[in-house]
């Protein structure tokens, strides 16, 4: 049985290849690649669209749009960048898969003001307390210094890697993580953007901010 | 009268006896599978079996010669062959036929492959069909395929197979120095230029010029010593690297077969094996089409979407004094087929990649598809109903246990067949062929019981 590539494109094949749309978004900021995509996406029924990105992250990003759109995605690497070649075929879904649920937001690596050390110490009992209750949320969002949270070195791994895998969704800010340059340290979670946090925190059934 | 369509291992419902010629059966196409690596070789090997029991080649037949029973075969470019057994019926009522193809993913070798680096010799590789390259690496590997010299002569090589011959390899990072490898995604971290195979290292004498290739001309001076090959002549050859040594039996209870190339050498062997077993003339026309390049799309002269099947419909309709176009256009309106090939089972290891209730499980007998393809049924020959019914009760009636479903999960991914091509023609197609595991890896698993049982339902395909 012969794997079928996107590439194949001969004459049973050739019709239905649809349109073609190229969105470079380079240089971009962070969500900016993901919504230009999404648009392109939308404004075609069947074909594809052609992203260019200049990182990783936004690299991530745009391929976990498309999959979550039900997308095929393929990654080629041209001089520094990458393409994100994404085929659309007749219906997908119109919007991110984005399930209700309580939300935790979760935006700095200390709980509340006052002192650090103290904070550092409530943050580590709030994470672990959160292990131990019965109703869990749905996810946790981690942005700015919140981030290093989730990265080598932080007291609180065992609690998230513990909820993670009962089943709560840790999701990192990508860009957070690029500025403090800790892509290379994250432990546990996924890498998100801009544009799917801000669904997810307005389709929460509660946002609990931190 | 069952209501429900059960699951039950087709081990269980074998009839008595049966047990010991699945386990028979399986010897004669482990040696098949351990001896015939390319698409030629399967061609040789098709032509010396079928040339044993009786098959001419077709052009030696007069106009008006194939009567019930006779018995021909039709040999294209050494890569692609067709037999046929004529039927009790005139061609013009049609024919059945099962295709098979005999190519399998594997790694040709460029047309320029030789260099020197770091004092090594070797071979640049281009694949060939859907491979996960990774598995390719650090394995033994023999060389096979031919060689057009100047002037003509054509050379065949097998190097790599004989116990006591040297082999190639490719080699891969120790995991010491693979930290920035591992953190790269599989189908990043091995790419198509990384297959390399070592060739040898010992360099030859020191000459002025050309100091830096001392082994690759050394390695040159033993081709041409051996072979009389010259660097130019690999550009007019076919050289293919595939896993070397024999297929082997795999599990404590010896049920398994485990081997190379079983995606679809094993559909060739059990179609040919069927044909050459039936006892009896036919009620239609039987042939078995095998067939060349389905890996990469059935494209080229040597492939399901070239004009071959039509030009042999032309030279058989000649040999039944039908040689009209429209009479062409009739039987293949009029045919069966079946698109033989293989399928991928159920893996528990891999799981979510499966819709649990249309999977496809060793050992449950042949898989019978109504269409493949991939998301919405994009590439599929779907095959209709009335057909589905018609070789539904062929197989319950000759007792052959079968099983039908989709490989995988709709999105998951998806595989085509030449079912399609066939489906050009007018012919009516349906795939049917064993599931395996580790499709398209260097050591692709069958089940010895559904290799008995695509062979039996071949058998009966062209019975009935």
């Amino acid at each position: 049985m012969e794997k079928i590539y996107i590439e194949h494109n001969h004459f049973f094949r050739r019709e239905k290849m649809g349109k073609i749309i190229e969105v470079d978004a380079r240089g971009l900021a962070c969500p900016l690649p993901v919504v230009k995509t999404k648009k392109a996406l939308e404004g075609i029924e069947e074909g594809e669209v052609i992203t260019i990105v200049d990182n990783e992250v936004a690299k991530d990003n745009v391929v976990k749009l498309a999959q979550s759109l039900g997308c095929q995605t393929e990654v080629k690497q041209e001089n520094g960048f990458y393409r994100v070649h994404i085929r659309k075929e007749g219906v997908t879904a119109t919007q991110l898969s984005v399930n209700p649920g309580q939300l935790i937001f979760i935006n700095s690596s200390h709980l509340g003001r006052g002192s650090d050390e103290l904070g550092s110490i409530l943050m580590r009992s709030f994470l672990f307390s959160l292990t131990e209750m019965e109703v869990k949320p749905q996810r946790i969002i981690f942005m700015n210094s919140g981030v290093h949270l989730c990265c080598e070195g932080s007291p609180v791994l065992d609690s998230l890697l513990a909820l993670e895998e009962k089943g709560v969704e840790i999701l990192v800010c990508g860009t957070c993580l690029d500025y403090f340059q800790l892509k290379e340290k994250l432990c546990v979670g996924k890498v998100t953007n801009m544009y799917s946090s801000v669904e997810h925190l307005l389709a929460a059934e509660k946002v609990i901010t931190i | 009268m069952e209501l429900s369509l059960a699951r039950k291992s087709a081990w269980e419902r074998l009839s008595a006896g049966e047990r010991e010629q699945v386990f028979a059966f399986a010897e004669g196409y482990r040696r098949f599978l351990s001896e015939v690596k390319t698409e030629r070789e399967a061609v040789r090997f098709a032509l010396e079996r079928a040339g044993q029991r009786g098959y001419v080649p077709l052009e030696q037949l007069p106009p008006g010669g194939i009567k019930p029973g006779t018995k021909f075969y039709l040999c294209w470019r050494d890569k692609v062959l067709l037999l046929g057994i004529g039927g009790e019926q005139g061609v013009q009522e049609g024919f059945r036929l099962i295709g098979a193809h005999i190519d399998s993913p594997r790694l040709d070798l460029k047309p320029r492959p030789l260099y020197e680096k770091g004092g090594l010799g070797l071979l640049k590789t281009h694949y060939y069909g859907g491979i996960k390259k990774y598995q390719w690496m650090t394995i033994p590997l023999a060389l096979h395929g031919v060689v057009m010299l100047r002037g003509g002569r054509k050379i065949e090589i097998v190097i790599g197979e004989g116990e006591n011959e040297p082999g190639f390899t490719i080699t891969d990072l120790p995991p010491h120095l693979a930290r920035e490898q591992m953190e790269k995604k599989v189908n990043e971290a091995f790419t198509g230029e990384d297959l390399n195979a070592l060739l040898g290292h010992i360099p030859g004498p020191e000459e002025k010029e050309d100091k830096d290739n001392r082994v690759k001309l050394s390695l040159l001076k033993l081709l041409n010593e051996r072979y009389g090959v010259v660097e130019e002549d690999l550009i007019a050859a076919e050289l293919q690297l595939v896993p070397a040594g024999p297929a082997r039996d795999i599990g404590l209870d010896s049920s398994f077969i485990g081997g190379y190339g079983q995606d679809d050498r094993v559909c060739a062997y059990t179609a040919l094996e069927a044909l050459l077993d039936l006892p009896f003339p036919p009620p239609q026309m039987s042939l078995v089409l095998l067939i060349d390049k389905e890996e990469i799309g059935s494209t080229g002269d040597t492939g399901a979407f070239s004009r071959f099947l039509e030009y042999a419909l032309a030279e058989i309709a000649h040999r039944a004094q039908l040689g009209e176009f429209l009479n062409i256009s009739r039987i293949l309106s009029r045919s069966k087929a079946l698109s033989a090939d293989v399928t991928g089972g159920f893996d528990p290891t891999f799981e979510n990649v499966y819709d649990r209730q249309n999977a496809l499980f060793l050992g449950h007998g042949v898989v019978l598809h109504k269409y493949s393809g991939r998301g919405g049924k994009y590439e599929a020959n779907d095959a209709s109903a009335e057909y589905m019914g018609w070789l539904r009760d062929i197989f319950n009636n000759y007792g052959v246990i079968w099983q039908s479903g989709e490989m995988g999960r709709i999105e998951a991914g998806g595989g085509g067949t030449i079912a399609k091509f066939l489906a050009f023609y007018g012919l009516e197609v349906a795939d049917c062929g064993p599931a395996l595991l580790s499709m398209h890896s260097p050591l692709e698993i069958s089940s010895k019981v559904d290799v008995y049982m695509a062979y039996k339902g071949y058998k009966a395909f062209f019975q009935a």
